[in-house]
């Protein structure tokens, strides 16, 4: 069976066997993989994968099971496993899948890889970070080449596919002189292609400037409420917080602190966060979500305001509230008005954020951590990097406490982010 | 089973290879409040093989088990090192061997019980705890559990099967109090199948009362005072202290890229009252939590002495790491999946039992805290670690005191083992977590409680 048709039979399938409603997806991963260890390339990898998940809906109860495998016999044997699991299941009005739209098929990216070009940017990579870099570590990372064809269907007819290519680069380094050693550290970014240089990507040289330097690294002695400058490496994990207060989990339990805040402001105006899952300006792309809905290009929070919550179709229908109409992939901070060199000119008294190690945040919102691969900064000017230094603050609150947003931005192939300076963070050194 | 004869394919063996058939079975039932928010089970399988040529690694994996498929993902290793050997050459390698050829599978001995079965434990754990804690915010059940199974031939002549299980029931209980929200949560189970790890729910009765009265002690918890301090860090954290603070830095594939434990070997790193040891299948007679007999690159696995007495003793190895370092080899590269290559990775990683008694380790602090729970933790190359604190109590004057709200500590591990003044007489394992380098992968961990000084988070 072609995969279209593969689908097609297991929507019969669960429909014959009882399923009320069903939906399928299949996803076929071919990916290529250049891996070093130790400033070498070591290995070459070529994988392939299929995923096919089969979910079935009897009497409002849900079944689902998934299998990596296409033979006529794994798939009736799946089937008859998303039909036992559904019976077994307790009912849930919730429990629903998209209606009808019209079938579309999306293609993005590059669709062929090249192995030599692979090759040739990753040996160049490690060779001038050899030479330029002679105190660092290049402990591992790779470049991959991915393909992705996934595949969706439903039993009201819904038929979307998306056929996807993408490179991948990621490296993890530390530097060490003597004894005398920093923190790991490491960046990755999606490409269409392989048309730059590595070593020019996302915020690399800086890291790796960094990096070296940390050698160096001081402990300090003091504690204060100051600022923190967090980088785009940083920005991710610093909005993963509030992002849990607007999903499926937090809104059933009831427990989101954003519950109530549709089109109030959360945050500093000076704050937009947007979802681009169609947008061009990334590597990868989102056409569709897990539900079998077109997703569109929207702010989650726009001037301050909360636009949005990030809701399943079941979350929606468990809380009442709105869909959201994006996966919330490929997300950017807009850049602000305020050179990095100048916000870095009016800070009195913080550091720089680069990594942030730390426990997952409490309910409440509230963090501490371990400021990692970091600076100290005073009267305007960097003065050297910290260690051992521990931030502390409330993930929510400090979305209201940001001063400044830089115009520089760095494009991470799946997010883009610019600098942001918040206040009032607790910095305590040992 | 996926239990296969591959001896007929060591002729297809043209350099050092290893050829891997594995499987890997997930179950996964969320309950929110009583609601099915979840229940699903998937199956992932496939075939690997790796080859070494001239110093190049090429890798191939496929989904379908078929003997021409194993011929062809033979076939495409070999072509993807010898792409690379077009590009470079590394030197023809010769790694240590220790063969061994094993079969080791913990299937539950009685009957395996279905979904349904599964999901109605859950609905009288849940009912349990509706019935009994009406005041609760939410409450959120989850069953998690895998069963990976092996089957491994290497052109060195090693060949094993293993069939290695774990279960775990994920009890977290949320409350608000006076406009504040606090969460909590439990983990029960261990090594084997759901049907050898959860008899029946009232067992777990007792474990949810003490969850449920810890999260009230929460609700009325103070900030910790934050700062250098004396802390126990109970049994249940002193496995993610040995896993995250030393275990990470002693994988040699850290040591090599120049992680701090490169320049300590047969150097006194902690007090000597920590040993700390990455056993392979057994501790005391007793099997382990994740049981390794023979790792993924075919080597017969054996216990690896971390630190001994304080003095940091060696590495944990793979085959090429222990070529590049001239030490034997220990067992410890694994896969997480068929389409994943063998990593260094940690096995059962405990730090070994004192003599004290907990009760007089808490006695001897007179301002400090006593530490229970984490959530997440992470290590870094200089040993720099930390550990988010979800459950703590203050000490004041050799007594426990209020409940300290969620924080995070930290501390460079080796000062902290040298900071290390008493060790507890107990040990508990843990085996809930999944380690995240690279690759996920179950890894077991212990530990006893143990009085140190670290850096501690909060106002």
């Amino acid at each position: 069976m072609k995969y279209k048709e593969i689908l097609d039979y297991c929507t019969a399938e669960m429909k014959s066997k009882g399923a009320d409603k069903s939906k399928c997806s299949l996803n076929l991963d071919e990916k290529r993989e250049l891996y070093f260890n130790n400033g070498k390339i070591s290995m070459f990898r070529t994988t392939y994968n299929a995923k096919l998940q089969l979910s079935a809906i009897i009497g409002d109860k849900l079944g689902t099971t998934s299998l990596n495998k296409l033979d006529k016999e794994s798939i009736d044997s799946a089937v008859e496993k998303a039909i036992s699991n559904s019976n077994a299941s307790q009912p849930d009005p919730a429990n629903d899948i998209s209606e009808f739209q019209p079938a579309e098929d999306f293609t993005s990216g590059v669709m062929a890889p090249d192995n030599d070009k692979m090759y040739f940017r990753l040996n160049e990579f490690l060779t001038h970070v050899k030479s330029a870099y002679p105190i660092t570590h290049f402990e591992e990372g790779g470049i991959s080449y991915i393909r992705s064809n996934y595949f969706f269907r439903n039993s009201n007819g819904v038929d979307y596919s998306h056929d996807q290519g993408l490179y991948q680069f990621m490296t993890m380094f530390t530097s060490k002189k003597d004894k005398k050693m920093s923190s790991f550290n490491y960046t990755y970014k999606l490409m269409k292609g392989l048309d730059e240089k590595l070593i020019d990507i996302v915020n690399l040289k800086a890291l790796l400037k960094q990096s070296a330097e940390e050698i160096d690294a001081r402990p300090f002695n003091q504690k204060f409420e100051g600022d923190i400058i967090i980088t785009p490496d940083c920005m991710g994990e610093m909005l993963s917080p509030m992002l849990g207060h607007l999903s499926d989990y937090s809104h059933i339990t009831g427990s989101s602190l954003l519950k109530d805040s549709i089109g109030k402001k959360i945050a500093s105006e000076k704050l937009t966060l947007r979802s681009n899952p169609l947008s061009d300006g990334f590597a990868v792309k989102s056409f569709f979500n897990d539900d079998g809905y077109k997703n569109v290009e929207m702010p989650i929070v726009e001037n301050g305001v909360l636009k949005t919550f990030l809701l399943s179709l079941k979350g929606s229908k468990k809380t009442g509230k709105e869909r959201a109409l994006t996966d919330g992939s490929n997300m950017s901070v807009d850049a602000g008005d305020i050179k990095l060199a100048d916000m870095i000119k009016n800070t009195k008294k913080g550091i720089m954020l680069a990594r942030f190690s730390g426990g997952n945040p409490n309910d409440n919102g509230d963090f501490s951590g371990i400021a990692k691969n970091s600076y100290y900064i005073e009267n305007g000017e960097i003065k050297y990097p910290v260690k051992e230094i521990m931030v502390s603050g409330n993930a929510l609150k400090m979305l209201n406490d940001i001063e400044e947003i830089s115009r520089e931005t760095v494009d991470y192939g799946f997010c883009k982010y610019p600098w942001v300076k918040i206040k009032n963070i607790t910095i305590s050194g040992k | 089973m996926l239990k296969k004869d591959l001896s007929k394919f060591k002729n297809e063996f043209a350099e050092y290879t290893e050829l891997r058939v594995q499987e890997n079975r997930n179950i996964n039932i969320t309950l929110v409040n009583g609601d099915v928010m979840g229940n699903q089970s998937s199956v992932s399988s496939g075939i690997s093989a790796r080859v070494n040529k001239n110093g190049n690694w090429g890798f191939a994996s496929n989904p379908v088990i078929s003997d021409i498929e194993i011929e062809k993902v033979i076939l495409s290793a070999t072509e993807n090192a010898n792409f690379l050997g077009t590009k470079q050459s590394r030197g023809k390698v010769t790694f240590q061997k220790r063969i061994h050829k094993s079969e080791n599978e913990f299937y539950a001995k009685g009957e395996i019980k279905g979904q349904s079965e599964k999901i109605a434990f859950l609905k009288k754990i849940d009912s349990y705890i509706s019935e009994k804690y009406p005041d609760l915010l939410s409450r959120t059940i989850v069953l998690s559990a895998l069963d990976m199974e092996k089957n491994l031939i290497t052109s060195d002549g090693t060949e094993s099967y293993s069939m290695i299980p774990k279960a775990h029931i994920y009890v977290i209980l949320s409350k608000q109090s006076e406009g504040e929200n606090f969460e909590l949560y439990k983990v029960l189970g261990g090594s084997g199948q759901f049907e050898d790890v959860f008899k029946k729910p009232e067992d777990l009765f007792a474990d949810i009362d003490e969850c449920y009265k810890n999260l009230i002690d929460k609700t009325k918890g103070v900030h910790a005072n934050s700062g250098m301090k004396d802390v126990i860090l109970d049994a249940k954290l002193a496995g993610i202290l040995a896993h995250e603070a030393i275990g990470h830095t002693t994988e040699a594939d850290f040591v090599l890229s120049g992680s701090v434990a490169a320049d300590y070997l047969d150097q006194q790193v902690a007090s000597p009252l920590i040993s700390l040891v990455d056993f392979a299948n057994t501790y005391n007679g007793e099997t382990c939590p994740v049981p390794v007999y023979v790792d993924d690159e075919g080597t017969k696995a054996e216990d690896q002495v971390i630190i001994d007495k304080g003095v940091l003793k060696g590495y944990m190895h793979n085959k090429e790491s222990a070529l590049q370092l001239g030490q034997n080899i220990t067992g410890n590269a694994r896969a997480y999946s068929f389409a994943d290559e063998p990593i260094i990775r940690m096995r059962n990683t405990v730090i070994l039992p004192g003599k004290s008694k907990l009760a007089d380790m808490i006695a001897s602090i007179e301002d400090g805290y006593y530490l229970v729970q984490s959530s997440n933790g992470q290590a870094d190359s200089t040993s720099e670690f930390m550990f988010g604190i979800t459950l703590g109590y203050e000490i004041r004057n050799g007594k426990i005191g209020k409940a300290i709200k969620d924080t995070t500590i930290s501390g460079i591990a080796f000062d902290v083992l040298k900071s290390v003044t008493m060790v507890s007489d107990d040990m508990v394992w843990d085996c809930s977590g999944m380690c995240g380098k690279k690759q996920s992968i179950p890894v077991g961990m212990g530990g006893p409680a143990v009085k140190c000084k670290v850096n501690i988070g909060g106002r």
